[in-house]
């Protein structure tokens, strides 16, 4: 183990040994190296390694803190993603950037399986975590029978709420994919972080009770608010598990 | 079958002298037994009456022999039949081929409180610790550290994880993982990690943290996987209900 990974377990390990709360100081680092004999540079080698996994938090002038843990976004619960920063002890609050039916094009036929030309919502909305910006959420959704539906307030109802309730549509199950991506001009913009700053892309499609496309989403979202998280369980059938 | 004397042929009374070690757990799951030479040594027999009695336990699937490593034992698996359909799934762009384990360090310390919290165990019980770099077509792809506590696979550490997967081992053990929470971060390679993975300019890895439980819901592994991002994605299904 390289000296950086040892001092940052020994921070950790600090942590928890002395049950620090998230908005504890830790001692200064002056401290620190006097208590385990560390030079500076390596404790703060391995207090920036810290600060990127979102244990620690420097404010300038003030010292460095234990940060509050980061919602966890469970790609697996039927929780839609505001009961979920609510469980968390958080508050998502929605903007809705872009909201309009549209005809689909060569894009929307590709990836929600629609015919050219028929009726698609197209749906643009960034979400703060405690105000801050946290993720931006583009969706496409096959609005066919669903008259109205861009009429609604998104930044107030959720869309698998509105297509439930008025319509009886049920988004019901699906597949995605997330790689990291690094953020547009636009979506730079709309974030309000720097161009270029690493990001979560999740993109999928999600099918409603009868099998058919729905919804294609593409979500950016930013890691230092938000984390993925998933729960792997056994179903009967052959095979075995495979994450070794 | 017929009951195996000092009358029956020297390979014969071998193979069960070797087949009552591995029950007995002697030679344990995964774990080399002495090489041919040293058996053939010990009991002042030819080395090809050792290899024929070998042979037939290879055959009947209670050893393994690996090219030039050896000759390991293979545990009975309690197989659970599971398909795995939730959860994070990896995936290689362009597929996984080749895939290829280095173990660049295996350690067994003290848990301290950090891994004794991940662990759910005391910090002064001991853990494996397992650092390990994955390839796939001779690219590394992940650098993984994994901790596991001693208590529940007392010989991994004799184990050869370049022949057995982890999986292997709990599988021998009977601590066949059950269930498994995952997260998924964004994390900046630092230049020894960025070295090791290969990376360019793109230090951004992904990092794919997983805690497996087996059935009782005692923790047997906590792992943190850093992944290069040009190469991996991870996909997952997701079902109302």
């Amino acid at each position: 183990m390289s000296s950086r990974e040892k001092i940052a377990e020994l921070i950790q390990s600090f942590i928890i040994e002395n049950k620090l709360q998230p908005g504890d100081r830790l001692p200064s680092e002056r401290e620190l190296c006097e208590i385990w004999g560390v030079n500076r540079m390596t404790l703060r080698n391995a207090i920036k390694r810290l600060e990127d996994l979102g244990v620690l938090e420097s404010k300038v002038g003030l010292g460095t803190f234990v940060a509050k843990p980061r919602i966890v976004r469970n790609l697996q619960d039927t929780l839609g993603f505001s009961d979920a920063v609510h469980a968390a002890g958080g508050e998502l609050t929605r903007e809705v950037v872009f909201c309009k039916l549209v005809e689909a094009n060569k894009f929307a036929v590709k990836h929600l399986h629609v015919m050219l030309a028929s009726p698609v919502l197209a749906l643009t909305r960034v979400g703060s975590v405690n105000g801050e910006k946290a993720a931006m959420e583009s969706v496409l959704v096959n609005a066919r029978n669903c008259e109205g539906i861009e009429e609604h307030d998104y930044s107030k109802e959720s869309l698998y709420g509105v297509l439930r309730d008025s319509y009886g549509i049920i988004a019901d199950h699906g597949s995605e994919k997330i790689d990291v991506t690094s953020l547009s001009e636009d979506e730079a913009d709309l974030l309000g972080y720097p161009v270029g700053t690493a990001a979560f892309f999740q993109e999928g499609l999600m099918l409603n009770q009868e099998g058919n496309p729905l919804e294609y989403f593409m979500n950016v979202i930013l890691p230092k608010r938000i984390i993925l998280g998933s729960e792997m369980r056994p179903f009967a059938g052959m095979g075995e598990f495979d994450n070794a | 079958m017929h009951e195996i004397d000092e009358n029956s042929p020297i390979f014969m009374q071998l193979r069960e002298v070797v087949r009552e070690r591995i029950t007995t757990g002697e030679y344990a799951p995964g774990v080399a037994i002495p090489s041919e030479n040293a058996l053939a040594q010990t009991y002042g027999i030819n080395r090809l009456t050792v290899r024929s009695a070998l042979d037939g336990l290879v055959k009947e699937g209670l050893l393994k022999r690996i090219q030039g490593k050896g000759v390991f034992v293979v545990g009975k698996r309690i197989e659970r039949n599971l398909d795995y359909l939730t959860g994070f799934h990896k995936a290689i762009e362009g597929g996984m081929s080749n895939p290829y384990v280095k173990i660049l360090e295996k350690e067994r310390r003290r848990a301290g409180y950090l891994y004794a919290h991940e662990l759910g165990i005391s910090p002064d019980d001991d853990v494996f610790f397992i650092k390990r770099l994955c390839y796939a077509d001779g690219k590394p792809i992940s650098l993984e550290s994994v901790y596991v506590p001693c208590e529940l696979f007392p010989n991994l550490m004799d184990v050869d994880l370049e022949v057995f997967s982890l999986q292997d081992v709990y599988g021998f053990y009977g601590s066949s993982p059950d269930r498994a929470w995952q997260t998924l971060d964004i994390v900046s390679a630092e230049p020894k990690m960025a070295r090791m993975l290969e990376l360019g300019e793109n230090r951004n890895v992904l990092l794919f943290t997983c805690y497996t439980y087996r059935a009782d819901g005692r923790t047997i592994e906590y792992m943190q996987s850093y992944n290069r991002s040009d190469s991996c994605f991870f996909t997952v299904k997701v079902t109302n209900g």
